[in-house]
């Protein structure tokens, strides 16, 4: 049987995803983006952080590009990039249909 | 010196909450964590202040954190302890600003899926050796049954204690897989982990913490009261105590080992309830290569400590040699009288003569394949049986 991939993401994992978007990024790097990016709001701790990093590289939805000293830089692979558009494609349907709901 | 004081572990090493519940509780009495060995988790004294700990799954096949993962970990203000058991990591915080170790707890129900795999993996692959166990030990079960006061004196408490060893090593790791699943599952759905409270409930099943020191005594004591011993034959008691072919073929006690080319092996038993036991066995060395041919033999001799034993024992060994082995019925067995044995019985089936014989409190079966006849021979059995004694 194939590995189950990742159907939907949580926000630590879309924020993570994100992060990779404009740049390669290291560990605290990642954890920084999702704070600043949402002014507080998403917090990532480091297990969390580091648990996400793993699976998304047994997903090969990032790859680890350099290695300087302590410091490990991943970037987002193509099919990294394919399950974040097809996550925030989700969430657009989600968010589309919330206002259709309201304006009824 | 800071005091270093002992505690131990009130929990299963698996239920994380409860841990965390745990050491947090220490952390207010002013003890700090500073080493894990299996249940018992050493502490350091020190002021009590707003520490936490935290507990994060191995995900990985690593007998620590990476260092990169260790550097950014304390960056967010979580310093690393230590690895408990291959399970798990001991982060703890003195910052009460940094950000939890866990914000996500879907995400943190995957670190549990390598753990819950590789204690499913070791399960698994002790079902082959636990089910091998219970086969033997139900051989002894049925044994028990047909033969009770036999297989009662000759237990064979080995197979007992590797059965017992066996399950309870394929419990811990079941029950462990079953407590990482739960875990995961209770995560994975968005459950919050709270502790259960039975850190309460502990303190009055301190039996526990006896229970394994007292399990490893129990099977020490039990193999050392029942271990057998392997003797050379020539390093017994001498051949002419014994009821060799050697004697049978000559007719007489005093054997003189001419029989070389015999593979002969010679048991004595340590036992509670038996003052001498040994097992005899003679054969020829092709036999043991599935070629069969010339004469062997397998001797049996009890002599139990207390008298009340020695009937039923030897009811039991007419029942298991003379009869079940040989498929004779009760209506084929010979009564022999003027042997100068209390009892003695003859039978003959499936290429085997048996002899089981009874003087006082000590009992002989002599199984054997052969052109002579063990009827004719019962004298000089009687004869070495009270060499030997």
């Amino acid at each position: 049987m194939a590995k189950k991939t990742l159907e939907i993401l949580t926000e630590s994992m879309l924020y993570v995803l994100m992060s990779f978007i404009e740049k390669e990024r290291c560990g605290i790097e990642i954890a920084e983006f999702a704070e600043r990016k949402t002014n507080g709001r998403v917090r990532i701790g480091p297990g969390t952080l580091y648990t996400i990093l793993g699976k998304f590289e047994d997903e090969h939805f990032i790859t680890e590009i350099q290695v300087e000293g302590r410091k490990r830089t991943y970037r987002l692979t193509e099919k990294g990039r394919a399950a974040y558009r097809e996550e925030i494609s989700r969430l657009r349907q989600c968010i589309a249909d919330a206002e259709s709901e309201e304006r009824l | 010196m800071k005091e270093e004081i002992v505690k131990r572990l009130p929990c299963k090493g698996t239920d994380i909450p409860e841990i965390e519940c745990w050491l947090d509780q220490m952390v207010l009495e002013g003890n700090f964590l500073t080493d894990a060995e299996g249940r018992s988790w050493h502490f350091k004294k020190e002021e009590p202040k707003g520490t936490r700990y935290r507990l994060d799954a191995v995900s990985k096949k690593e007998s620590g954190p990476s260092d990169e993962k260790l550097e950014d970990y304390r960056l967010l203000g979580w310093e690393y302890v230590l690895t408990y058991g291959r399970w798990y990591h001991i982060f703890r915080s003195d910052d009460p600003q940094a950000e939890e170790l866990h914000t996500d707890q879907v995400v943190e129900s995957y670190a549990f899926k390598r753990l819950e795999s590789s204690l499913l993996i070791t399960s698994i692959i002790l079902i082959p050796l636990l089910v091998l166990q219970w086969y033997l030990i139900l051989g002894t079960i049925v044994d028990l049954v047909k033969y009770p006061v036999l297989s009662f004196m000759n237990f064979n408490i080995e197979n007992l204690c590797y059965m017992l060893i066996v399950t309870l090593i394929w419990w811990c790791s079941f029950a462990k897989y079953r407590s990482f699943r739960q875990l995961r599952r209770s995560l994975g759905s968005g459950e919050v982990m709270k502790p259960s409270g039975e850190l309460v409930l502990e303190g009055k099943r301190k039996w526990k913490k006896y229970f394994l020191p007292a399990f490893v005594l129990l099977v020490l004591a039990l193999q050392f009261s029942f271990i057998p011993n392997k003797k050379d034959l020539n390093e017994a008691h001498g051949l002419k105590s014994l009821p060799t072919l050697d004697a049978l073929k000559l007719g007489a006690a005093e054997a003189d080992g001419s029989e070389a080319v015999m593979e002969r092996s010679y048991t004595t038993y340590h036992n509670l309830l038996m003052k001498n036991k040994y097992k005899l066995q003679e054969e020829p060395e092709t036999a043991r290569y599935g070629v069969r041919g010339g004469p062997s033999l397998n001797a049996y001799y009890y002599e139990p400590k207390d008298s009340l034993l020695v009937k039923p024992l030897y009811h039991d060994l007419v029942k298991r040699y003379a009869k079940d082995e040989t498929g004779a019925k009760e209506s084929d067995l010979t009564l022999l009288s003027h042997t100068g044995f209390d009892e003695c019985i003859v039978s003959e089936g499936n290429g085997y003569q048996i002899l089981a014989a009874r003087e006082g409190s000590r009992i002989l079966v002599i199984q054997y394949t052969g052109p002579g006849s063990l009827k004719a021979q019962a004298g000089i059995l009687f004869h070495i049986v009270n060499v030997s004694a």
